[in-house]
């Protein structure tokens, strides 16, 4: 996505939403200057308590003379994770907006009526995140770009975006549904909530 | 005689050493050079679900139209229309594969695709490429998981036919360094006994 304003990551797909629900208008809460060490320039900080990707320039000098000097990325693991694992002291985004008032909720999406009703509980701007059926571990975040109603089936549709790789926005019903698989749970983030 | 006998040990200790490090030198090519991806498990999954008739009108509209993903969808048997309007006649296939990256020093992109269908050629209608959704990347001495889906026409075919076109199924993997470049993985899937059924 924006390319020179944020940091990209191999795995991606949570960097890419929060850069999404960042331009969305949730403001990042960021890291004091006094939690930054040099080392952290160009990696992801654990934590529980911020949230963001910002470019920080650590300049390190004794006796007036600069020992060493960097400008780098400097990103929260609520910012570029998916969530926390079972082992994981820090938090991911979900834990993070659940903690600051998102609407959380988790659908299995097994059946069509399964399906609409999930469609039919999703905005706009809501990441959506999967988890396998076998694990307590969420695995993935994608953000719903669009969602229409259609008259004829009398049911909702949705369009959804998502990274590593670069995607057009891609129904959900008619082509992630079937590609994510059948053991997959989902849940909502309603974003719009966050104070 | 004791001076040539030192000689003799030293000699013996050079020799050892040497080998040793052959050995050494010989295991770490193996895995950082040679072979640094290793395929942990693999297991099939073939299910017919609500998605997998929703998904194939849809692929039919989009091929139709020019829309589907052309660089990461392998089109097997489709001319533009679909073979039956039976949901139940269609299976999709989910290849879920774990890989382990055996590297010292580098992590790795690994890409794979279905390269051959040995048994029963005329059920795969179409299938995707493994990193569709997500890219599979596996930092050094770690182990990553991912998908290939296939779907297939079966029409009458018996369980055990699926199952005999699975176990024909080749499959080809790309993994890509930063500094030892391109490696090639290729497998066939007859010996897999994890292949579940599920209709």
């Amino acid at each position: 996505m924006a390319k020179n304003i944020f940091d990209s990551f191999k795995y991606d797909c949570t960097n890419f939403v929060s850069q999404c629900v960042n331009a969305g208008g949730i403001p990042m809460k960021s890291l004091p200057s006094k939690k930054i060490n040099y080392s952290d320039l160009g990696d992801v900080v654990k934590t529980k308590d911020y949230w963001s990707s910002e470019k920080w320039h650590i300049k390190e000098s004794f006796l007036g003379f600069t020992i060493r000097e960097k400008t780098d990325f400097v990103t929260t693991s609520t910012w570029s994770v998916v969530a926390k694992n079972t082992s994981d002291s820090f938090w991911g985004f979900y834990n993070y907006m659940n903690k600051n008032g998102a609407s959380c909720k988790e659908f299995p999406v097994t059946t069509t009526d399964e399906l609409n009703k999930f469609i039919a509980s999703c905005n706009v701007g809501d990441v959506l995140q999967k988890r396998e059926n076998d694990s307590s571990n969420k695995s993935h975040s994608v953000i719903v770009t669009s969602k229409t109603y259609d008259s004829k089936n009398k049911r909702y549709d949705m369009k959804i975006a998502y990274h590593s790789n670069d995607t057009k926005p891609t129904d959900f019903r008619t082509v992630s549904w079937k590609k994510f698989g059948k053991n997959v749970l989902w849940t909502r983030i309603n974003v719009a909530t966050v104070s | 005689m004791i001076l040539r006998r030192e000689n003799i040990m030293k000699k013996k200790i050079i020799i050892i050493l040497c080998i040793l490090f052959i050995i050494c030198l010989c295991v770490t090519s193996y895995y950082n050079l040679i072979h640094p991806i290793k395929l942990v498990s693999v297991n099939v999954e073939c299910i017919n679900w609500d998605a997998t008739y929703v998904g194939l009108e849809a692929f039919e509209n989009n091929y139709n139209n020019g829309e589907y993903n052309k660089d990461k969808t392998l089109i097997h048997n489709f001319d533009g229309k679909l073979p039956s309007d039976n949901p139940n006649d269609y299976m999709d296939v989910y290849i879920n594969l774990e890989f382990e990256n055996r590297n010292l020093f580098q992590a790795y992109d690994v890409d794979g695709y279905i390269s051959n269908f040995k048994n029963n050629k005329e059920m795969p209608i179409y299938s995707n490429i493994m990193s569709d959704d997500e890219r599979v990347f596996i930092f050094r001495k770690s182990e990553k998981t991912g998908s290939i889906v296939a779907t297939l026409y079966i029409a009458d075919k018996t369980d055990e036919e699926v199952m005999n076109m699975v176990r024909g199924i080749e499959l080809k993997f790309v993994a890509n360094g930063d500094y030892f470049g391109k490696q090639e993985l290729e497998i066939d899937l007859s010996n897999v006994d994890d292949i579940t059924v599920e209709r």
